[in-house]
């Protein structure tokens, strides 16, 4: 090689280099799904407690657990812990649980804990925030945007929380809209017409400028009585699928940009199964949902349900057998979440585990379903039982 | 079609949804410093084009500056912000493509560089640091539309530039090039 050319080759070089390690640098970030974050119950203390699951070594962690000292001549409910969940790059999380459920006093109260690194924990108090009790915090996880996190609080009213400065403002909004989180936690959504009138259910479906507020609809629901708690939006938003409350035999209401609506029906699940359709798969071809199924008079069976959008037989796999508790009341509870990647889906029991109906203790666990296993294999993470004290917030 | 975008991207960038614009609620395909990478890299692209900047030892230096820049936020202390990271990323595709434009200089023969083109060189520059965030903050919908397409080109124009690069060096490691040479 002559020095003609080597001059000529060293900006190339120096100039491939660069893009390469950029694009090294950048591609690192990549949700893995190895650690779950759950509710548990810490066995010495008997509250609900934030843990996280680490796929790869099979062990459970404590996290985060709120403790309010009670005197004992003012007792009060203790909290209730709703949710966790990552935040954007997976360094924080963010906890979520109800304080002064049994009193005028009920907040909601907010933490942002590092996980991996080191930094400051952030907490936050918002007292009455809500009008229809804490429905919406059982829903869905909080939707957060950057570092805005979003709540529902009224029907018209809806708080912005910077959880990195505290900030706090207030949105007004017309009456019944409601804003979700996005599958990728990188934009919201919103449901319009959500009145209060139990008889009717959300009109309207689409995106919601976090900075403006200006609603771009995507979908107008003719339904008169869509379920908000049995709904899936594929991670295209071209797809919105949900069911509708009170519907003798359970269907698969389906919205799909450019396309007619159409419905699937459920009824070779069981007439009597019920549905929560959560998630669509990556590629927005598969439905997912969690059911129950009264097994007897007094017991049910939960599972998941993968349903093919392209007619495919209807798949469903039972992961807890004759639990306790024949009434639907925690069913809304049994949340299922799907991994970025598509090939997991996670979901906990705990909810059913509170009260005299409780499931058996060997039932009350985080499920881990694996979807490349064409048995579906379970891996079961046991959860303590909660005390008999405690009453559950679903029932 | 923004779903094929997001996969291809998605080879390339990270997408950290914490890290990625949504004007008017349009997901952008990559996170906020690669926008600012891919734009930065069309302009740049343009600018070569237009201008035929000769690429000298200094232009190399001064441009060296801007592959070196992006270290700096790998310190936790210095101020972080999308338009910061759209800044720093435009900043890098001005960089990269200065260093991967000699392979191509042949066919687009260099100029003396003038006032006239150095002021409009460094104005396209600038123009390009600002214009990324402000069109991803205040843009909306259109903005999104604006960026996707510009996202996608500066995409192209730099794997261009990359496949150009790789051709020369293959060929100049090649034994019969080595041979000729001699």
């Amino acid at each position: 090689m002559n020095k003609p050319t080597v001059r000529k080759l060293t900006p190339a070089l120096i100039g491939l280099g660069a893009l390469l390690t950029y694009i090294l640098a950048c591609t690192s970030f990549s949700p893995d799904d190895s650690k779950v974050l759950y509710i548990t119950v810490d066995p010495k203390s008997g509250m609900n407690s934030v843990a996280v699951y680490d796929r790869k070594t099979a062990k459970s962690e404590l996290l985060f657990e709120p403790v309010t000292p009670e005197a004992s001549n003012t007792p009060s409910a203790p909290p209730v812990m709703v949710r966790p969940q990552w935040l954007g790059d997976g360094h924080d999380f963010l906890a979520a649980w109800l304080t002064g459920m049994d009193n005028s006093n009920a907040s909601v109260n907010l933490a942002v804990l590092p996980f991996d690194r080191r930094g400051p924990a952030r907490t936050f108090s918002l007292p009455d925030l809500w009008e229809d009790g804490p429905l919406w915090f059982y829903m869905r996880p909080l939707p957060v945007v950057g570092s805005t996190v979003y709540i529902n609080s009224g029907s018209n009213v809806l708080v912005r929380l910077n959880l990195e400065t505290g900030n706090v403002s207030l949105q007004t909004n017309e009456p019944g809209l409601v804003v979700l989180p996005s599958p990728g936690n990188d934009r919201l959504f919103y449901l319009a017409g959500m009145t209060g009138d139990p008889t009717k259910g959300p009109n309207e479906f689409g995106v919601l400028d976090p900075n403006t507020f200006v609603r771009t609809p995507l979908f107008q629901i003719k339904d008169t009585n869509a379920s908000v708690f049995s709904m899936a939006v594929s991670r295209d938003v071209k797809r919105l699928a949900y069911e509708v409350d009170d519907e003798k035999t359970p269907i698969v209401h389906l919205l799909e940009t450019g396309q007619p609506a159409r419905t699937i029906s459920l009824a070779s699940l069981s007439a009597d199964t019920e549905v929560l359709l959560r998630h669509f798969s990556p590629k927005g071809d598969v439905l997912y949902g969690a059911f129950r199924t009264p097994n007897g008079a007094t017991q049910s069976d939960y599972g998941i349900v993968e349903v093919p959008l392209d007619g495919s037989p209807i798949r469903r796999t039972t992961l807890i057998t004759g639990a306790k508790g024949g009434d639907k009341g925690g069913f809304p509870s049994f949340q299922i979440d799907i991994s970025h990647d598509g090939t997991t889906l996670a979901v906990e029991s705990l909810w059913l585990g509170f009260g005299d109906d409780a499931v058996k203790a060997e039932d009350c666990a985080l499920f881990l379903v694996d979807l490349t296993d064409p048995q579906r294999k379970v891996t079961k993470v046991p959860i303590p039982l909660p005390p008999k004290s405690r009453p559950s917030p679903f029932k | 079609m923004q779903h094929l975008l997001f996969t291809i991207f998605s080879s390339v960038c990270g997408e950290n949804p914490r890290h990625i614009w949504s004007p008017g609620g349009v997901l952008l395909p990559c996170c906020e410093r690669c926008t600012g990478l891919y734009v930065g890299a069309l302009i740049a692209v343009v600018l070569h084009l237009w201008l035929r900047p000769r690429i000298s030892k200094h232009f190399l230096q001064v441009h060296a500056l801007c592959l070196l820049q992006l270290g700096l936020f790998a310190f936790p202390w210095l101020p972080d912000s999308p338009a910061l990271r759209s800044i720093s990323g435009a900043l890098f595709g001005f960089g990269v493509v200065s260093f991967l434009w000699p392979a191509v200089s042949d066919r687009f023969p260099p100029m003396r560089a003038g006032h006239f083109a150095t002021g409009a060189y460094a104005t396209g520059l600038a123009a390009s640091l600002g214009l990324i965030p402000a069109i991803a903050e205040r843009g909306g919908a259109t903005g999104a539309f604006i960026l996707i397409w510009l996202v996608s080109a500066g995409a192209l124009a730099l794997a261009a530039l990359v496949g150009a690069n790789l051709f020369q060096c293959l060929h100049a490691c090649s034994p019969r090039s080595a041979t000729s040479n001699q």
